[in-house]
This record gives C-alpha cells, sequence and structure tokens, in this order.
C-alpha cells in the first residue's frame, strides 16, 4: 500500500513537472529585437492592417470614437465569452509604460507581462507572424492614443478553462513560433497579400473553423467558420464557387474599400468593422489581399446557409 | 350520301364539345396561371431596380466615372419604383416551397409578412436618402448607396434563396 502511494505520488509529480514544462511561456528576448523607437506613423497603417479597434474599442462606438482603446466587446464563443480589455496607453488600466518586449511578447506570443498566458481569442497565432518592426510601430502609435481609466469585465469562462497556465498546451500544439514564410513561387504583390492575410489580418481566426480544442482546421482553411452568435455563417473566402470563385479579383479589391459587393450586396456582422480597417488600406494593398485569397485552394463550405 | 339526322346531332355534340373544351385543354398546357404571373411581375420590377441601381452602384465603387446628371435620374427612378405595393405581388402558394426552380422567394415572407414590409419599407427610406444625395457628388452618392446595398440586403439576406 505504502508503495503503491509512494509511486503514485512519485507519477503525480513527475506529471505537474511535465505539464509546467510544457506550458512554460516561449517568448522572445528583449536582445533579438530592433534597438530604437517605433515610427508612430507607420504604426498607424499596422494599426489598421491588425484591425486592434475592432475589438478593443469600446462597443458601439464609430469614427474617432474607435481610438479610445477601453475594451468590453465580448466575443461569444463555445470555450465562453471573452471580452477584449483595456489596452490604451492608461498606466493603471491599459498598457501604459509596458516595455516593448513586453508589449511584441503580447501581440507576437500571447504572453503577458507577468508570464501568464493570453487566450487566443487574441489572435497571437496569426500575428505571431508579423514583422517585429512593425509591431514595434504599433506599439509607438498605441502609445499616442487617449489614455482611457476604467477597466473592461473579466472574461466569463467556465471552471477548466480558466487556467491559463493550460493554454501552454495549446499553443504547444498549434503555434509554430516562425516567421512568415513566402509563399513558394509567388510574386511581390502574391506574398504581400500571403503576409497581410496570414499575419496582421488574421483572416483565417473567423474564415477558418476550428476543432474541439480551438485549434485551426487546416483542411477547411479560409472555406467558413460557425457563426459566433449561432446565427448563419462566416462565409468562405477561397475561389470555390461556395466562396468567392465568381469574383474577380477587381471586384474584392472594390469591396474591401468601399464595402459593396457583386450583386449589390453589403457585408454585414462583424465584417463591417473589418471592412472600415481595410478601407485604410492603400489600393495595393487591398489588391494583394484579393490575390491572395483568389490563390487559395477552392474548398467547398462546410456548412450551407 | 346523305348524313341521317342521328348523324348531324352526333356531330353537332361532337363539334360543340371541341370548342367548348378547347380552352380548357389548352389551360392545362404551358399556359401560365396567376401564381406563375405574378412571380414574373415581381422579378420583372426586381429587374427594373437592378437596372436603375446598377449604374449607382458603379459610381459608388468608382467602377463607373460618377455623373450627377444620371445619377439623379436613376435616383428618381427608383423612389417612383418605390411607391409601388411590392408585397402585393407575394399571393399565397408562390414561395420556393410552391413553386420549386421557379422563384427564391422563401416560406419565410409568409411566415413574417409584417416583417416582410417593414423591411421593404427600409428599402423606401435608403432610396429616398440616394434621391436626396445622388446629385451632391461622389461620396455623397456612395455614402448613400452603402445605406441602399445594406437595405437591400435588408430582404434578401432574410427572404431570398441562394438558389432556384
Amino acid at each position: 500500500m505504502r508503495r503503491f502511494l509512494f509511486a503514485s505520488g512519485l507519477l503525480c509529480a513527475a506529471g505537474v513537472i511535465v505539464f509546467w514544462l510544457l506550458t512554460m511561456p516561449r517568448t522572445i528576448s528583449a536582445n533579438d529585437l530592433p534597438t530604437g523607437d517605433g515610427d508612430a506613423a507607420k504604426g498607424r497603417y499596422v494599426f489598421y492592417e491588425t484591425g486592434c479597434a475592432s475589438c478593443h474599442a469600446a462597443p458601439g462606438t464609430k469614427g474617432a470614437e474607435k481610438l479610445k482603446l477601453a475594451g468590453g466587446l465580448a466575443l461569444k464563443t463555445p470555450f465562453g465569452t471573452f471580452v477584449a480589455p483595456n489596452i490604451s496607453p492608461d498606466p493603471t488600466h491599459g498598457i501604459g509604460g509596458w516595455t516593448t518586449s513586453q508589449f511584441v511578447n503580447a501581440v507576437m506570443r500571447g504572453v503577458a507581462p507577468d508570464g501568464s498566458h493570453y487566450y487566443p481569442a487574441f489572435p497571437y497565432m496569426s500575428y505571431q507572424r508579423m514583422k517585429l518592426a512593425d509591431v514595434i510601430d504599433l506599439k509607438a502609435f498605441i502609445d499616442t492614443l487617449p489614455a482611457v481609466a476604467g477597466d473592461a469585465p473579466p472574461h466569463d469562462l467556465p471552471l477548466p478553462f480558466r487556467l491559463r497556465r493550460g493554454l501552454g498546451l495549446w499553443k504547444a500544439l498549434f503555434m509554430d513560433y516562425g516567421p512568415f514564410t513566402p509563399v513558394p513561387g509567388g510574386d511581390e504583390v502574391l506574398n504581400r497579400g500571403a503576409y497581410l492575410v496570414t499575419g496582421p489580418g488574421h483572416c483565417g481566426e473567423c474564415h477558418t473553423p476550428r476543432n474541439l480544442l480551438g485549434g485551426p482546421e487546416a483542411e477547411w482553411a479560409y472555406s467558413c467558420g460557425p457563426a459566433p452568435e449561432g446565427k448563419g455563417n462566416i462565409p468562405n473566402i477561397t475561389p470555390h464557387d461556395d466562396g468567392i470563385g465568381g469574383w474577380p479579383i477587381e471586384d474584392i479589391t472594390i469591396a474591401l474599400k468601399t464595402g459593396l459587393l457583386p450583386e449589390f450586396e453589403t457585408f454585414g456582422g462583424a465584417m463591417i468593422a473589418v471592412q472600415e480597417n481595410m478601407a485604410e488600406l492603400t489600393d495595393d494593398d487591398r489588391e494583394a489581399i484579393a490575390t491572395y485569397l483568389k490563390s487559395l485552394p477552392p474548398k467547398p463550405s462546410r456548412w450551407k446557409k | 350520301m346523305k348524313t341521317s339526322r342521328s348523324q348531324k346531332m352526333l356531330s353537332a355534340v361532337v363539334l360543340c364539345s371541341a370548342v367548348l373544351l378547347a380552352p380548357t385543354i389548352a389551360a392545362t398546357q404551358d399556359t401560365p396561371d396567376a401564381g406563375q404571373k405574378v412571380i414574373e411581375a415581381r422579378q420583372g420590377y426586381m429587374k427594373l431596380v437592378s437596372w436603375e441601381a446598377g449604374p449607382l452602384f458603379g459610381m459608388a465603387k468608382g467602377e463607373v466615372a460618377y455623373d450627377a446628371a444620371t445619377a439623379t435620374a436613376n435616383a428618381a427612378d427608383l423612389k417612383a419604383l418605390s411607391q409601388y405595393a411590392f408585397p402585393g405581388l407575394f399571393l399565397a402558394g408562390t414561395s420556393k416551397t410552391d413553386r420549386a426552380g421557379k422563384t427564391r422567394a422563401m416560406s419565410d415572407i409568409w411566415e413574417d409578412m409584417a416583417k416582410f414590409e417593414m423591411a421593404f419599407g427600409d428599402l423606401g427610406a435608403a432610396i429616398n436618402l440616394v434621391a436626396a444625395e445622388a446629385g451632391k457628388g461622389q461620396t455623397e452618392l456612395a455614402a448613400a448607396v452603402g445605406e441602399l446595398g445594406k437595405a437591400c440586403g435588408g430582404c434578401h439576406k432574410p427572404f431570398r434563396a441562394k438558389d432556384f
């Protein structure tokens, strides 16, 4: 009996140690960061590439009010409801006073300054592919925005998902920690589009469905997603008939710029905010996004309307 | 050979029957009934809307050069169309469920006719906005057309099926 207890105790301890090691946060060292301050003017453009305001601005705000990154937007998922936090430069309630290294690791590694993991509702799985210089510029821009006092409400998650340490396992499964890899044989336009879509644009976070563990299902990439609120589906953006197959690149580019789709349709729901961000990009970048989307492997929609 | 009286009677009966039955027989062939006619009528209405709205969307998207006169004229035509009692063209028994392959009108329309009529009212409001803004300039037109697009979707998204 004593040997049994001793053996199982040892096994438990070993399990905890293995868990602890597997879930250790992997960060970018401050030594690996380019020196110098970020460029806030360039950072403004990155702000729209990444779409920070779509989640972090207070819900319902429009126009210039969207630069007040007070947080509060609730994102309902199968894992519970996540609430976007305050990321204004407020030193108490936001990210005022964060070092460049802390900001980079938050955005690209999903690691908080205290070493805990962020939930992947924050799309660091995509942002991990961004250029370091762009993320540093982004911080410089956010530092110029108004400081907003007040905390957003906490996440509302069932008990098992409240253990942040466990997210280290999620990351071990689904993060590749790699920089953006160019498409083999792709030209400059295609690769710019590939970078924007798979990196800061984080399109796949909504448009690629997820498995039970909340990781992306690569074989259905960009072909649809279950609607977060339960009605309808997130559309297919692969060049299949179920998706954007019939749309020329020009139509997609115009749609991203104006919100007007072919056949008198418009973007709806969460895509309205995304399009408002896309409208701030250059024509070339919108065309690059459209080019990349049209180059994706066409996939049927798993869920039809 | 002279026909007998009974043969004359029989011929008369046959001839009269044929004359009387012909329309009925013809009707069971491909002549459209009221349901089919009203489906075609409402599709025609939508074609007019599309004809007028198309250039406006083109100007809003920058695909076509903005022209104040054309924009104003098309918007005025849309306004005229918006006065038509379009929901009245949705007769019972003409949904996609009833007439598969002929129409994309989903049965949801009849399940919530009040919502359908309200959506059509919203279209009228959006068309009024376009009519007010059309002549002012490309930017003003584009903003109004954005609202018009949302109003189009206000019916098409809940009530129009993807295919026939």
